[in-house]
């Protein structure tokens, strides 16, 4: 029984929100937005990099000295 | 116990499985995504964009923020600690042998799953090629994993793990221009697809595996034990960061080729009767015997290039975890010799592979497909030790029976859903809550509560 209602309410939560149609907008379009999202991962990952350079937790053996 | 003082006894045990941390960014890169894309998603991700369009393609994103939180939480503060493996990582932390032994079995056991897919897939592949499947094929697919790892370690496969980046990369933009331009661009593909089924270039289509399989794939990745591995490799914790990036930037480009495959294999061959097929399909029927040929290689070789990786953290999961570390910590063995060390490891990397040749005739348990197959190692992987390992690098307050609470109750959460929502479950068909969400509350909820009291 418990898990017959933690179905209905789970299932009617997700399934709800399951939209009618999808929305077929092409090819080329969704694989544009795609490379666009990639880069902004790229840049990111990169920016994160610069930023942790110097951070002093992720250099050589900071975490055994720590420990 | 410094994980220093611990290393120094196992330098040439060290080497094998660090390649003596000289790896450089572009070389760790090209390993990491040599590792990260596997059969799941040469054969596995091709077959699901078969059966739902393009919209897939944003499976990458939970991935690439996986990529992201390790990035920032998780390998370079590893790469830092100086160990070459995740319980290493966790022995130091806590100073507990069991906890590292608990660690490593879980390790070695959750890979025994995923390297069955990897043979699931190399079945289908070899097949096409050579015309053998089954047992035959994955004992050949073990066979060519093991050449290399078996006598090289770590140096071998992260180097060969470059060459079968470019083999994969070359022969899936060679097999994507040349399907494209078959059909008459990107455009004419899209106006076909949507000639066949309006959903294939919806962005939004299948969006509840993206939900399902995106969350267990990125949670997974950002603290997986195999890509830990190729991390400790690296020289040092800014070249982790730099490796990470080149490694997403690689990913984006086999990500959108194999979409295009996906919907070209959908709109050449619409009835096809398993999805798992679409690219052998692809290889064979349409793109002649040359490209054809290097798309399947291109496909053997992400599978064994993520086999070997696999392997290896197997084998050091359980020589040096368990055999050299847990065991004479625990006061069951004396202290073994590296001669013995290195032996137990060469047998277990045997070992490991022949296991899962046996596994592929019970694949249907496991998931059937080969993506859902690799979507359930990721999401044992995900609930087991996301939380345990965040906490125990980021949140001084945890203790070592924290730590293994959280992964003895992600694990058994993450499971027992994967069981209860299997077809004719009490809860099956909500695919959209994949196992890895309860697996990580439970988990997280655990690690928090026992090492608060």
């Amino acid at each position: 029984v418990a898990l017959e209602l933690i179905r209905s309410i789970i299932g009617n939560a997700v399934l709800n929100r399951t939209p009618a149609k999808v929305a077929p907008i092409g090819l080329v379009v969704t694989l544009t937005a795609y490379g666009v999202a990639a880069t902004l991962f790229v840049a990111a990952a990169a920016y994160a990099s610069r930023r942790l350079a110097a951070d002093p937790s992720t250099t050589d053996d900071a975490t055994t000295d720590r420990q | 116990m410094s994980l220093k003082s611990v290393l120094q006894k196992h330098r040439d045990v060290e080497s094998f499985f660090t390649a003596d941390r000289d790896v450089g960014p572009l070389v760790g890169g090209a390993s990491l995504t040599a590792t990260q894309v596997s059969a799941g998603t040469l054969v596995g991700t091709v077959g699901v964009h078969y059966l739902t369009g393009v919209g897939f393609v944003w499976v990458w994103l939970p991935i690439w923020a996986g990529w992201l939180v390790s990035t920032l939480f998780v390998a370079p503060q590893l790469r830092a600690a100086g160990g070459f493996t995740v319980p290493d990582f966790l022995a130091a932390r806590f100073g507990t042998a069991a906890l590292r032994g608990a660690a490593a079995a879980f390790i070695a056991a959750v890979y025994l799953v995923y390297t069955t897919g990897q043979y699931v897939a190399g079945g289908v592949i070899l097949d096409a090629l050579v015309g053998v499947g089954g047992v035959p094929a994955a004992a050949l697919v073990a066979v060519l994993a093991l050449s290399d790892t078996v006598s090289g370690g770590m140096r071998a496969s992260v180097y060969s793990d470059v060459a079968q980046v470019a083999l994969l990369v070359g022969g899936l933009l060679a097999a994507t221009a040349i399907g494209l331009r078959d059909v008459g661009g990107l455009a004419a593909l899209g106006t076909a697809a949507a000639s066949v089924d309006p959903g294939l270039v919806a962005w939004n289509g299948g969006w509840r595996t993206v939900v399902a399989l995106g969350l267990a794939f990125g949670i997974g990745t950002a603290v997986a034990p195999y890509e830990v591995s190729r991390v400790n490799a690296m020289q040092d914790p800014d070249t982790v960061r730099s490796g990470i990036g080149v490694a997403v930037a690689i990913q984006a480009v086999v990500g959108a080729c194999i979409a295009v495959l996906g919907v070209l294999a959908r709109v050449q061959y619409p009835a096809l009767a398993n999805p798992d097929a679409a690219l052998v399909s692809l290889a064979v029927g349409l793109f002649g015997p040359v490209v054809g040929s290097l798309l399947l290689l291109a496909a053997l070789a992400a599978i064994v290039s993520t086999v070997d990786s696999v392997l290896l953290v197997t084998a050091s999961a359980v020589a040096h975890d368990v055999y050299a570390e847990a065991l004479p910590a625990l006061g069951v063995t004396d202290d073994p010799s590296q001669d013995h060390v290195l032996w137990l490891t060469r047998a277990t990397l045997v070992v490991a592979a022949a296991v899962p040749v046996g596994l592929t005739a019970a694949a249907g348990a496991l998931g059937g497909l080969v993506q859902f197959i690799v979507a359930l190692y990721a999401s044992l992987l995900g609930a087991t030790l996301f939380a345990p390992l965040l906490a125990a690098l980021h949140w001084p307050r945890t203790t070592g029976i924290g730590a293994a609470a959280g992964m003895a109750a992600g694990f058994v959460a993450a499971a027992g859903w994967h069981v209860l929502s299997a077809p004719g479950g009490p809860v099956a068909g909500l695919v959209a809550v994949d196992p890895v969400v309860p697996g990580v509350a439970a988990s997280a909820l655990a690690v928090v509560a026992v090492s608060r009291r």
